[in-house]
C-alpha cells in the first residue's frame, strides 16, 4: 500500500514537473519572439520574409489575414536557422537523404531532383521555338539544354535513389523541335567530365568549369573560330560560397566552395564590353557584379543576376550578333562568348515583356541561341509568350 | 487553426491559458467559448455564422423537446424536425456535390451545381449536437438551459475540428463543475506533447513516403513500393488522427475537462471486430448508441441484424467522405464484420495469434487503399499492384530506396503502434528520481516538434476532409 502511495505521489510530482516544462518552454519561446526584431530578408533562405499583415475587415473575411499572419509568425520565428538545422540533423540520423526536393549525395554533393516535365507547357514552348526558327529560315537557331547534376552525377545520389529520366526528357524535346532548330548536345561533354568539379556542391548551378565545357561544345557546333581568341585562365573570386541547395535543404550549411571566373591571361587581350541593362536603364563596363560576392546569392556575381534584357556590346572584331534566350545557367557562359560577337542581346523570358520582332530588326541579329538547364526548361511557362510577342491564343 | 502550428502554440494557446486562469470561475466558460469561436473563425471566417446558427437553433429545439416530453407525439415531432434540419445542413454542405454527381451519372441529364467549401469539423460537431438532441428526447440528460454552456459544448476548440466526438452525457456535468489542477495540467501537457510528436514527427514524415509512392507513374510501381505506400499511409493516418486525439485530450485536461480515449493501439488487433473496438472509438460508440441500437442491434432476427450492420457501415463509410470509395470502404468493413460474427470468428479462434494478426493487418491495409484512392477504380488498380498485377516487378530500385531511407522510421512506427513503448517508459519512470529524466524527454520531444514545425511547410491535416 505504502509503495503504491509512493508511486502515485511520484507520478503526481512527475506530472507537475511536466506542467512546468511545458509552460516554461512555451513561455520562454513566446518571450524571445516578443523581444526579437522582425527581419525583412533572410540571407540564408535568400528571400523576402513575410511582414506583419494589416488587420482589415476584407482581409479577415476572406481569410487572407489569417494566412499571412501564419506565414508571418513562422517566417519571423526567433532562431529559425537553428530550428531548421536541428530538424535536418535528426532527419539524417533517421536515414532520410532528401529534403525539399534536394538529395544529400556523397562527397558533400547536394543534388536537386530532376523536375517532372510539364508536357503541355513544353509542347507550347517547343512549338513556339520551331515557329520562330521557321520565321527566320536564313538565321541559324541553336538549342542547348544543360543536364542537371542529378542526371550527370548519378553516382553521387544516395543509394537506390531514382529520379526522372532527364535523358528521355531531352530526347523528346529534341524530337519535338525538329530539324529547323539545331540541337547542341552538351550532355556528352558534361558526362565525360563528370569527375571534375563541373557542378557546385551546394548550389543548383554549374560551375564556371562546367560552363567552359559547354562553351567548347558551342564553339564546335556554332562553328565559331577560336583561333583569334586568347586562352582563358580561371581565377577564384570567392572561397566562401554556400549555395541555395544548402539553404532549401538545410544540409551542408557549413560547406564553403569557390567561384571562379575565366579571363584571358593578359588583360590587354580581353575584349572590352559595355553591358546595358535595358529596362533598368543602367550601364556597366563589366560582366561581373562583385558586390554580389558579399551577399548570399554569390552566383549572382555573373552579370548581376537575371534581368529581362541585356544588351552587351563588345569590341570584338566581327559583325556577328547573337540573340540569347536563357535562364541563369547561361550567365556563366556569356563571358566566354563575348569575344565572338559584336553584340549579344540576352533575354530572360521569365521577366521580359517586350517585342521580339523589333529586337530582331533593330539589332540585325545573325545567330539565335536558346540555353537552359533541363529543370528550368521543362517547367518554363514564359518562352512561348515572349516568342509570340505576348500574344496569347 | 491547427494545433500543430506556430500561431496556435505560441500565440493562441498562451493567451487563452493566461486569460482562462486569470478570470474568476463564472467567466472561465466565457473565455473558452470566445476562444473556441475565434479558433473556428480563424480557418473559416464565414462559416462561423453557420456555426452560430446551428447553436441557436439546436439550443431552442432542445428546450422545445424538453418542454414537450410529457407529450410523446409532440416531442417526437420536434425531435424529427430537429434531426432533419441538422442532417439537411450536413447533407447540403457535405453531400450535395456527391449526390448530384451520382444522379448525373445515372440520369440522362447533367446537373450542374456550385461546389462549396466544406465547413471544417461539420461532421464532428453535427454528431455532437445530435447526441445532445437525441439524449434530451430520450430523457438520458437534462436539457441545457444555459446557452453559453451549450455553445461551449458544441464549439469547444480542443475537439472541435477532429474529435473525439464527445457525447453530451459525458461532459454535461463538467460544463459547470470541473476541477483544474497542477497535476492534471501536467498530465494534459504530456498528452499534448505526445500527440504533437505523433503528428509532427511521425505522421508528417511517413506521410511524405506515401506521397512519393502515390506520385509514381503507373508503370513504375513495384509490389514492394505498393506495400510501402500502403503501410506508410496506414501509419500516417493512425499517428495523425490518434495524435490529434491525444492533443485534444491533453488540451481538455489543461482546462479541467476529461474526454474519453479515442484510440487503443488498433494495429495490434487480432480481428477486424477488435480493430473497430480500438479505432476511432468515439465514432463507433456514436453509431452504436444512436443508429445500431435504436434499429434493434443484434436482438432481432438474423436478417434484420444483417440489415442493421450494413446500414451502420454504409453510414460510417459515408461519414468519412462524400464519395463512393468511402461507401465501399464502409461496406467492406460491414461485410467482414458480418463474416466474422457468423462464421470467421470460430475459425480464427483456432489459429495462432500471429496468423490472426497478419489476417487483420492485411485486411486493414486493403481497407486503407479504398480510403486513399481518389476513385473506386483507382483503388482496385492499386490493390492489384499490391498483389503483382501490373506491377514493375516484385522489387525495384525505387522500392529499395524508399525502404532503406525509411527503415529506421518504419521500425519506430511499428514499435510505436504497440503498447510496448508506453509500458516500458512507465515502468522506467515509476522508479525514484525520474522526475528530471521525464522532463528532459518531454522537453526534447517538444523542441523537436517545434524544429519540425518551423521547418516544414508540409503540414496538411488529413481529417479536414470530413
Amino acid at each position: 500500500m505504502g509503495q503504491s502511495d509512493g508511486g502515485n505521489r511520484r507520478k503526481l510530482q512527475r506530472m507537475k514537473a511536466a506542467a512546468i516544462v511545458f509552460l516554461a518552454t512555451t513561455g520562454l519561446i513566446c518571450l524571445v519572439n516578443l523581444v526579437s526584431q522582425d527581419k525583412e530578408f533572410s540571407e540564408k533562405e535568400n528571400r523576402v520574409l513575410e511582414q506583419k499583415p494589416k488587420l482589415t475587415l476584407g482581409a479577415v473575411e476572406s481569410g487572407r489575414f489569417m494566412k499571412q499572419y501564419e506565414s508571418y509568425k513562422s517566417d519571423q520565428f526567433a532562431g529559425r536557422d537553428f530550428w531548421v538545422s536541428l530538424k535536418t540533423r535528426v532527419d539524417l540520423i533517421a536515414g532520410k537523404r532528401k529534403a525539399n526536393g534536394v538529395f544529400k549525395g556523397s562527397d558533400n554533393y547536394l543534388l536537386e531532383d530532376i523536375s517532372v516535365m510539364n508536357e503541355e507547357q513544353v509542347k507550347k514552348n517547343t512549338d513556339a521555338i520551331r515557329a520562330f526558327a521557321e520565321e527566320y529560315p536564313e538565321l541559324p537557331v541553336y538549342m542547348m539544354l544543360v543536364p542537371n547534376a542529378a542526371n550527370v552525377l548519378q553516382d553521387k545520389l544516395p543509394p537506390f535513389a531514382v529520379t526522372e529520366d532527364q535523358d528521355a526528357q531531352f530526347a523528346k524535346i529534341q524530337k519535338d523541335l525538329g530539324d529547323s532548330v539545331h540541337w547542341i548536345d552538351v550532355s556528352k561533354a558534361m558526362k565525360k567530365h563528370k569527375n571534375e568539379e563541373i557542378y557546385y556542391h551546394t548550389d543548383h548551378h554549374w560551375t564556371t568549369l562546367g560552363a567552359s565545357y559547354a562553351y567548347e561544345t558551342l564553339v564546335k557546333n556554332m562553328k565559331l573560330d577560336p583561333s583569334k581568341v586568347p586562352a582563358f585562365k580561371p581565377y577564384a573570386v570567392a572561397n566562401d560560397f554556400n549555395g541555395t541547395l544548402s539553404s532549401t535543404s538545410g544540409y551542408e550549411a557549413g560547406y564553403e566552395e569557390s567561384i571562379y571566373i575565366y579571363a584571358p591571361k593578359k588583360d590587354k587581350d580581353a575584349v572590352e564590353v559595355v553591358v546595358n541593362y535595358v529596362d533598368e536603364q543602367k550601364k556597366t563596363a563589366t560582366l561581373y557584379d562583385r558586390s554580389k560576392l558579399k551577399g548570399k546569392d554569390k552566383y549572382g556575381m555573373f552579370l548581376g543576376g537575371n534581368y529581362s534584357m541585356l544588351d552587351i556590346r563588345t569590341t570584338a572584331d566581327t559583325t556577328a550578333r547573337l540573340l540569347l534566350f536563357k535562364d541563369s545557367y547561361a550567365n556563366a557562359v556569356i563571358p566566354f562568348l563575348t569575344p565572338y560577337y559584336r553584340e549579344i542581346i540576352v533575354i530572360d523570358p521569365r521577366y521580359y515583356y517586350g517585342d521580339i520582332t523589333e529586337v530582331m530588326q533593330n539589332h540585325k541579329i545573325t545567330d539565335i541561341l536558346f540555353l537552359y538547364n533541363g529543370n528550368t526548361f521543362v517547367e518554363d511557362n514564359s518562352i512561348s509568350g515572349v516568342l509570340q510577342n505576348g500574344e496569347t491564343e | 487553426m491547427l494545433f500543430s502550428s506556430i500561431v496556435f502554440l505560441f500565440t493562441f494557446l498562451p493567451i487563452i491559458l493566461i486569460l482562462y486562469y486569470l478570470v474568476p470561475r463564472p467567466m472561465k466558460n466565457v473565455i473558452l467559448l470566445f476562444g473556441s469561436l475565434l479558433f473556428y473563425a480563424w480557418g473559416e471566417p464565414v462559416y462561423i455564422f453557420l456555426m452560430i446558427f446551428s447553436i441557436l437553433f439546436n439550443y431552442i429545439c432542445g428546450l422545445d423537446i424538453a418542454r414537450n416530453l410529457g407529450d410523446q407525439a409532440a416531442a417526437r415531432r420536434s425531435l424529427i424536425f430537429t434531426v432533419a434540419v441538422n442532417l439537411c445542413i450536413l447533407g447540403f454542405f457535405k453531400y450535395e456535390g456527391f449526390v448530384l454527381d451520382s444522379l448525373s451519372a445515372v440520369l440522362p441529364v447533367d446537373i450542374s451545381y456550385r461546389a462549396m467549401a466544406l465547413p471544417i469539423g461539420i461532421s464532428f460537431y453535427t454528431f455532437q449536437i445530435l447526441s445532445y438532441i437525441i439524449d434530451v428526447y430520450r430523457g438520458h440528460v437534462k436539457v441545457q438551459t444555459n446557452l453559453l454552456d451549450f455553445a461551449l459544448y458544441v464549439t469547444m476548440f480542443p475537439q472541435l475540428i477532429a474529435g473525439p466526438i464527445v457525447q453530451y452525457a459525458d461532459v454535461d456535468r463538467q460544463l459547470h463543475v470541473r476541477k483544474e489542477s497542477w497535476g492534471k495540467f501536467g498530465e494534459g501537457s504530456m498528452f499534448f506533447i505526445r500527440g504533437l510528436a505523433k503528428k509532427v514527427l511521425l505522421a508528417n514524415t511517413i506521410g511524405m513516403v506515401y506521397t512519393e509512392v502515390a506520385a509514381l507513374a503507373p508503370g513504375k510501381v513495384s509490389v514492394l513500393s505498393a506495400w510501402i505506400g500502403c503501410i506508410s499511409y496506414a501509419f500516417q493516418i493512425y499517428f495523425d488522427f490518434s495524435g490529434y486525439s491525444d492533443m485534444a485530450i491533453g488540451l481538455g485536461k489543461m482546462f479541467g475537462f476529461e474526454f474519453l480515449k479515442n484510440f487503443d493501439y488498433p494495429y495490434i488487433s487480432q480481428s477486424i471486430t477488435e480493430f473497430w473496438r480500438r479505432w476511432h472509438i468515439s465514432l463507433g460508440s456514436w453509431f452504436r448508441e444512436y443508429v445500431y441500437i435504436p434499429l434493434g442491434g443484434n436482438r432481432v432476427p438474423v436478417i434484420k441484424h444483417l440489415r442493421n450492420l450494413l446500414i451502420v457501415w454504409f453510414l460510417t463509410g459515408l461519414w468519412h467522405g462524400a464519395a463512393w470509395n468511402f461507401v465501399a470502404w464502409g461496406l467492406y468493413y460491414g461485410l467482414i464484420l458480418i463474416l466474422e460474427k457468423y462464421f470467421l470468428s470460430r475459425v480464427l479462434e483456432r489459429l495462432p495469434a500471429v496468423i490472426r494478426h497478419i489476417y487483420s493487418l492485411v485486411l486493414v491495409l486493403i481497407g486503407w487503399v479504398f480510403f486513399f484512392s481518389p476513385t473506386l477504380g483507382g483503388a482496385v488498380d492499386y490493390i492489384q499492384l499490391m498483389f503483382g498485377v501490373g506491377a514493375n516487378g516484385l522489387v525495384d530500385s525505387e522500392g529499395l530506396y524508399l525502404l532503406t531511407t525509411n527503415l529506421l522510421l518504419l521500425i519506430l512506427l511499428v514499435i510505436g503502434s504497440t503498447p510496448i513503448v508506453h509500458r516500458a517508459y512507465e515502468r522506467v519512470m515509476a522508479g525514484r528520481g525520474k522526475i528530471l529524466a521525464n522532463c528532459v524527454v518531454y522537453a526534447a520531444m517538444f523542441l523537436l516538434c517545434i524544429a519540425y514545425l518551423v521547418t516544414e511547410t508540409y503540414n496538411p491535416f488529413l481529417y479536414f476532409r470530413f
